[in-house]
């Protein structure tokens, strides 16, 4: 074990060495063989010395993500072992397997149900504990599950939702409320079509702190003297809110809730964490990690699913440069 | 239309106190104007009377009616902020709508007195622009449309024109004087720090230090009769000068460079400290009779239509406003008049005395 | 602020955001209560009563004749029934498994042997008899009590130690600490060139990077796996590997660390930068002798991001990493155990708190620059 931790700290000192190593080489290097004999040559140097800054980080980006966002779009007209080329098979099976088409129609919930809770918990209680003295550390609290893992959201909530049949007593809380109230216990991530949003409820439960966090911090930017104004104006509480304060900060709420949309394509690990997709609660993102390892691994079908997150995430992609743009201009 | 009565008024901030025993009676359809240097607690007693501070103790009053815990849309009050405050999101209409919306009434209503205000404001061709679409004179007349709409009672002002420029600040002047006309039964109160405009604008004006009212009147009243020190070196651009004097009973007032004046017998004059002078009443003593200022000219200012002449002497450094351009160079000697109508005299603790 | 009354509404609100943050720290609570108690409780009853004493049926057994003392003309065998029960408060006892509660404490039962027997709230027992005791075993006596709430650290050494947690544990640091400090580098050198240094496609080229925050995961798993492949084979090295999977997250953190790195690098006031070039300083001694030291608050917001996020990923473990025991991180040995010891809550609670204990550490020291990364980039008006 100590071995271990030291191998990786020494891998921290050599990545941070070689890193080092290269930026002040090559700048030097840059400097000695380029610059200082004229004009000509220092504005040589100004040309090429930006690239020697970027260059690692542009190399990166290229193999890990630019180049597999094409390779996948390649590989997900080739066979499993991707080297078959097979044409449109792979979309027509999909849109035939009955397993892709239930994690389309339960993305589709998830995408609707999580980043609206998420962001209107979000906001609700950002108002809210700003107009206490220990709104704060309530906060904190509210926030606190973006510090876990999604694993480890899993098990609290799995523990949350433990079933025991009706004559043991309950251990989870869900099912001990229930009894407590007259009810019958119920296994509740096995329910069809309730399940999914037992599941949605973890994802809810760690996203809304996010969304709390940055709404608090717009509401905050928010003129003092416009919610005086409309006091003044003759506005209740809930007319400030909503013709005042919400109006001020919708920029901030779409990206919020834009973000979160993007959270949920991207988590498999509560899916496969509460059910592994069993009664049907498959999404697409469990389904890919599924497809990459089953049976030896499908790459194209593999492939074929990661395509359709993708297709999901362009659109907030276009959007989010478009806007980045927009205000580069301003 | 509507009186103002506020009684023993306290107001703190937790330990620090900000407005110490305010009384202040305010005439129906008066243009007050609160002044003082930063601080002084003018703002926060616009807040008071707008319903959007509370009162630690003592009691407004508006038309009789006791305003302590009445919300700030039941006062009858509009208020217009020193920096707008316009709905960033609704258009020049929504803006001036808005208060009526709230008051319930029906959108035909609200659609007349919009455009009315508008009209008087020449913003009616602005009713579908946003306010970042606006310039900073245009925004201001919204500002003040949507006070106006409301019909209110009273009239804030807090620190209007603070935020233009010298040029636009003189047309924007000229709006609110205009405003001032038009609505002669509407109260209103306007906070500055800028002595000029509360010269310019007031009907009265109350001066505020350190949470006290220093002084309540006219203009010309508080350029005249300043009742303390702090009013004299307050009001009046450029300020007055203050001379450390010795009175005596015998009606003799000695400055600390030897100059004595001699005054009529008054048993007060034991009790001067302080002689004042307006720098614009500062004339050159041309050889007349009558004890003199003697100083040495440090620097000469021309501005054109006046000439500012700075003067070190055995009583200190004082200033001479002279009318037109007077020809004087630095380091000349210039003695200056003392004449006895345009002095003001305050005692040890900075309060006015007067000398029959 | 203004006047605020204090009046139902403002309770209402105080109320609500009690209830709210009771939802919200519930679950959690659970779990580390959980984590604590004697395994055969978890399994029988729920957390919250581990708060409170708890009624327990147990049974010891008395001495034997080998223990038995004269008295006043009898023979008494007396003890303890409570050893090693701290606390626990009997109020009902038997000697007979269909009745154990049949007699209560402090009173005196018979016995169908002889001689009775008197159980005392705190365990200690008087067994009397007017004839000598002969037995070689201890009498079985039955007895309810009160437990107060009991709790032991018994699962995590268990954890820890049996089930490879403490492994994993070292595991996860492994793959954390350099896949959190190698973007930074990398990153923090292209922020400065996206910011303060022209050369063309700058613009076109950040809003790929902006374009490539959003770019899932999942399109970028089975071609890289594919190249480790084959990467493997042609150096003949194992594809999954610790230096893998730091490369990978590295990859997959730089655009948001060039991102927030930007934005920050590019705010920082024009003048400085122009300052130290009048001073002839070219842009790397800038960067180093400046900027770099200048940052420190942003690199530690997204160091902090970036720990948290690989600390507990899961996706990639999986992919880049294989599950021997020195491999296997945190969340995925979670996720084993989730699926073979499903049943056995004393293990699962254990080793849940422990993989969310670093990161809660981390989240409550150094909140403020974790919320700051957030923040950067994110608020916009209406």
């Amino acid at each position: 074990m100590l071995g271990q931790i030291t191998s990786a700290l020494i891998a921290v000192v050599v990545a941070v060495a070689a890193a080092a190593a290269y930026f002040a080489g090559s700048n030097w290097l840059l400097d000695r063989l380029v610059g200082g004999a004229s004009p000509a040559r220092d504005r040589a140097v100004g040309r090429i010395r930006p690239w020697l800054f970027a260059a690692p980080a542009l190399l990166f980006l290229a193999v890990y993500l630019v180049y597999p966002v094409y390779e996948t779009l390649r590989l997900s007209f080739f066979g499993r072992n991707g080297e078959t080329f097979v044409g449109l098979a792979n979309y027509a099976w999909a849109f035939g397997d009955g397993e892709f088409l239930e994690s389309i129609r339960n993305n589709i919930v998830w995408l609707i149900v999580v980043p609206t809770l998420s962001t209107v918990f979000g906001l609700v209680i950002a108002v809210l504990t700003d107009r206490i003295w220990w709104g704060n550390i309530a906060k904190s609290l509210i926030f606190m599950p973006m510090a876990i893992s999604f694993v480890g959201a899993s098990v609290i909530w799995k523990f949350v939702y433990d079933y025991r049949s009706a004559e043991s007593t309950q251990i989870g809380l869900l099912n001990a409320i229930v009894t407590g109230l007259g009810g019958e216990p119920e296994a509740w991530i096995t329910l069809p079509f309730w399940n999914n949003l037992f599941l949605m409820a973890i994802l809810v439960w760690i996203q809304t702190g996010f969304a709390m966090v940055i709404l608090a911090a717009a509401l905050r930017g928010i003129p003092e003297d416009t919610i005086e104004a409309a006091r003044i104006d003759g506005a209740g509480e809930l007319r400030i809110f909503w013709r005042i304060m919400v109006p001020q900060i919708t920029g901030t709420i779409l990206v919020v809730w834009t973000t979160i949309t993007i959270i949920v394509l991207k988590v498999f690990d509560i899916v496969l964490a509460m059910t592994n997709g069993q009664w049907d609660t498959e999404v697409l993102a469990n389904l890919m990690f599924d497809w990459m390892f089953r049976g030896g691994g499908d790459f194209g079908r593999g492939s074929t699913v990661a395509v359709f997150i993708m297709i999901a995430v362009i659109p907030i992609m276009v959007w989010n440069i478009r806007r980045f743009r927009a205000e580069r201009r301003d | 239309m509507a009186d103002l009565t506020i009684r023993h008024l306290n107001k703190s901030f937790g330990a620090i106190r900000v407005l110490k025993d305010i009384d202040l009676d305010i005439e129906s359809g008066r243009f007050v104007v609160f002044v003082g240097p930063s601080g002084c607690g003018k703002s926060t007693l616009l807040r008071i009377i707008s319903g959007l501070e509370d009162i630690t103790s003592g009691t407004l009053e508006i038309d009789g009616r006791v305003m302590n815990d009445v919300g700030p849309s039941k006062r009858g009050i509009a208020m217009v902020f020193q920096t707008y405050a316009l709905y960033p999101h609704m258009t020049v209409f929504g803006n001036i709508a808005f208060g009526l919306e709230m008051m319930g009434l029906p959108r035909a209503e609200i659609r007349a007195k919009v455009e009315a205000v508008a009209a008087t404001l020449q913003l009616s061709d602005y009713l579908d622009r946003l306010p970042r679409h606006l310039s900073g004179g245009q925004r201001q007349r919204v500002a003040i449309g949507r006070a106006i709409v409301r019909d209110p009672r009273v009239f804030l002002f807090d620190e209007p024109l603070s935020n233009l420029d010298a040029a636009l600040r003189v047309q924007m002047r000229i709006e609110i004087a205009k405003l001032k006309r038009d609505m002669p039964s509407t109260t209103m109160i306007y906070v500055t720090h800028d002595q000029v405009e509360a010269m310019t604008m007031g009907d009265e004006i109350v001066v505020l230090r350190d949470g006290r009212i220093e002084q309540v009147g006219a203009p010309l009243t508080l350029y005249n009769r300043p009742q303390n020190r702090f009013v004299a070196g307050f009001i009046g651009s450029p300020a007055m000068n203050f001379f450390d004097v010795k009175g005596a009973s015998d009606g003799t007032l000695r400055f600390a460079d030897g100059t004595a004046l001699r005054l009529g017998k008054s048993p007060r004059t034991a009790d001067v400290a302080t002689a004042g002078l307006r720098p614009e009443h500062a004339a050159p003593a041309d050889g007349g009779r009558g004890p003199t200022l003697k100083g040495k000219v440090r620097l000469v200012e021309s501005l054109g239509n006046t000439t500012m002449v700075y003067l070190t002497g055995g009583c200190g450094d004082f200033t001479a406003q002279l009318p037109g351009q007077y020809a004087v160079g630095e380091g000349d000697d210039m003695a200056i008049a003392l004449p006895k109508a345009a002095l003001h005299f305050f005692d040890a603790d900075g309060q006015r005395v007067e000398l029959g | 602020m203004a006047a605020r009354r204090l009046t139902g509404g403002r309770i209402a609100v105080h109320l609500a955001v009690l209830a709210l943050v009771v939802i919200w720290t519930l679950p959690t609570l659970g779990l580390f209560i959980s984590s604590l108690r004697d395994k055969d409780l978890l399994a029988v009853s729920g957390w919250w009563t581990a708060l409170s004493s708890v009624e327990r049926r147990d049974f010891a057994r008395t001495g034997t004749a080998a223990d038995q003392v004269e008295r006043d003309g009898r023979y008494v065998i007396a003890g303890n029934l409570l050893e090693g029960r701290q606390g626990w408060t009997i109020s009902r006892f038997g000697t007979k498994v269909s009745a154990p509660g049949e007699f209560a404490a402090g009173n005196p039962a018979p016995l169908p042997g002889g001689g009775e027997i008197t159980v005392e709230r705190d365990g200690d027992y008087a067994w009397t008899s007017a004839e000598p005791f002969t037995q070689d075993r201890g009498r079985r006596i039955l007895f309810v009590a009160e437990a107060p709430p009991h709790f032991t650290i018994a699962n995590y050494v268990e954890v820890l130690t049996s089930e490879g947690i403490g492994q994993s544990f070292v595991n996860s640091l492994t793959v954390a600490l350099p896949a959190t400090v190698i973007p930074i580098l990398i990153a923090a050198f292209a922020a400065y060139a996206f910011s303060w240094m022209r050369f063309p496609g700058r613009e076109p080229l950040f809003a790929v990077v902006v374009g490539l925050l959003v770019v899932p995961l999942q399109m970028s798993l089975i071609p890289l796996l594919r190249l480790y492949n084959d990467v493997g084979t042609a150096f003949g090295t194992e594809s999954k590997g610790y230096v893998g999977i730091w490369l990978a997250h590295t990859g997959f953190g730089l655009p948001l660390a060039i991102y927030l790195l930007r934005n920050y690098i590019g705010s920082l006031p024009r003048e400085i930068i122009e300052s130290a070039r009048v001073d002839g300083a070219n842009h790397y001694r800038i960067f180093t002798r400046v900027v770099l030291p200048l940052s420190i608050p942003a690199l530690a917001s997204f160091a902090i991001f970036q720990f948290l996020w690989v600390w507990n990923d899961l996706l990639v473990a999986m992919v880049f990493l294989g599950k021997s025991e020195g491999q296997i991180v945190l969340t995925s040995r979670l996720r084993e155990l989730l699926g073979s010891r499903g049943d056995n809550w004393e293990i699962l609670t254990a080793s849940a708190f422990v993989s969310i204990v670093v990161p809660l550490i981390v989240f409550f020291s150094l909140q403020r620059y974790f919320v700051r990364g957030l923040l950067a980039g994110s608020v916009k008006g209406g």
